[in-house]
């Protein structure tokens, strides 16, 4: 047995010694399985996101540096999202803190 | 028993976590690697699974109640395999023990069928001439 990966990633809570610091940047962590990690070239990587960021921009984001093939273009409109794990619709909107999956078809059994 | 495992499948434990007094039939499934994919002839060496681990288990524990509520009374074990499985070993096995037979065979195909669709586990093939590639269940 494992232990877990992937839990949710809580939020700091702001504490005395922040008050005078600047604003931390809000931020998600997007994390990828399978083939969808060998196209985006990243396992887990940490993005700043801003009040009304959606799943799908965060999507095209990482997209845009993807290693283009012919996998992965199929793996485009196969992939599914997950928000602190559980399935969402790709315009869910994030919140600072959250763990954000793109999910390829799964192979289990 | 519900759980993920980087080590081989002790298929025993799974038989002795349904065992019950009230039980009068065990029903077990494993799903073991294979040599070739349906249409890829390429010898396959061996099969790597990575799981998504905290949405994998909830998505068994869901699987498990369902059956539960599907067939039983029962009890069932579900074990998923992770890293690299040998060939011709199990890389997920199920148990079910109920009070009868029937109720066994359908909570067990119930539940390697759901887990094939909605569970967050993905497999490699490793082949022998040295490429691999991810796997998805049609």
């Amino acid at each position: 047995m494992r232990a877990a990966r992937g839990s949710p990633i809580m939020a700091t809570p702001p504490t005395s010694a922040d008050t005078n610091a600047a604003p931390r940047t809000a931020a998600v962590a997007i994390v990828t399985f399978a083939g969808l990690r060998d196209a985006l070239g990243f396992a887990e990587h940490r993005l700043a996101i801003d009040d009304a960021t959606t799943i799908a921009q965060l999507w095209e984001r990482v997209w845009r540096d993807a290693r283009k093939s012919d996998q992965a273009a199929a793996l485009r409109n196969s992939t599914r999202f997950a928000r602190n794990g559980t399935l969402v619709p790709a315009e869910t909107v994030v919140a600072d803190g959250d763990e954000i999956a793109f999910l390829p078809p799964v192979g289990g059994g | 028993m519900i759980a993920l495992s980087s080590q081989p499948i002790a298929l025993g434990d799974l038989i002795a976590a349904v065992t019950d007094d009230a039980h009068g039939a065990i029903c077990t499934f494993f799903g073991t690697t294979r040599i070739t994919s349906p249409g890829d002839p390429r010898p396959v060496d061996a099969l790597d699974y990575e799981a998504y681990d905290a949405m994998a288990l909830a998505e068994m524990e869901a699987i498990a109640r369902e059956a539960t509520d599907r067939f039983g009374p029962l009890s069932i074990a579900i074990v998923h395999r992770t890293g690299r499985v040998a060939l011709g070993e199990p890389s997920v096995a199920i148990a079910v023990g109920s009070p009868h037979r029937g109720a066994a065979f359908d909570a067990c195909e119930f539940a390697i069928d759901e887990l094939k669709i909605r569970v967050a586990v993905w497999k490699r093939e490793a082949y022998r001439d040295g490429g691999s590639a991810w796997i998805a269940n049609a």
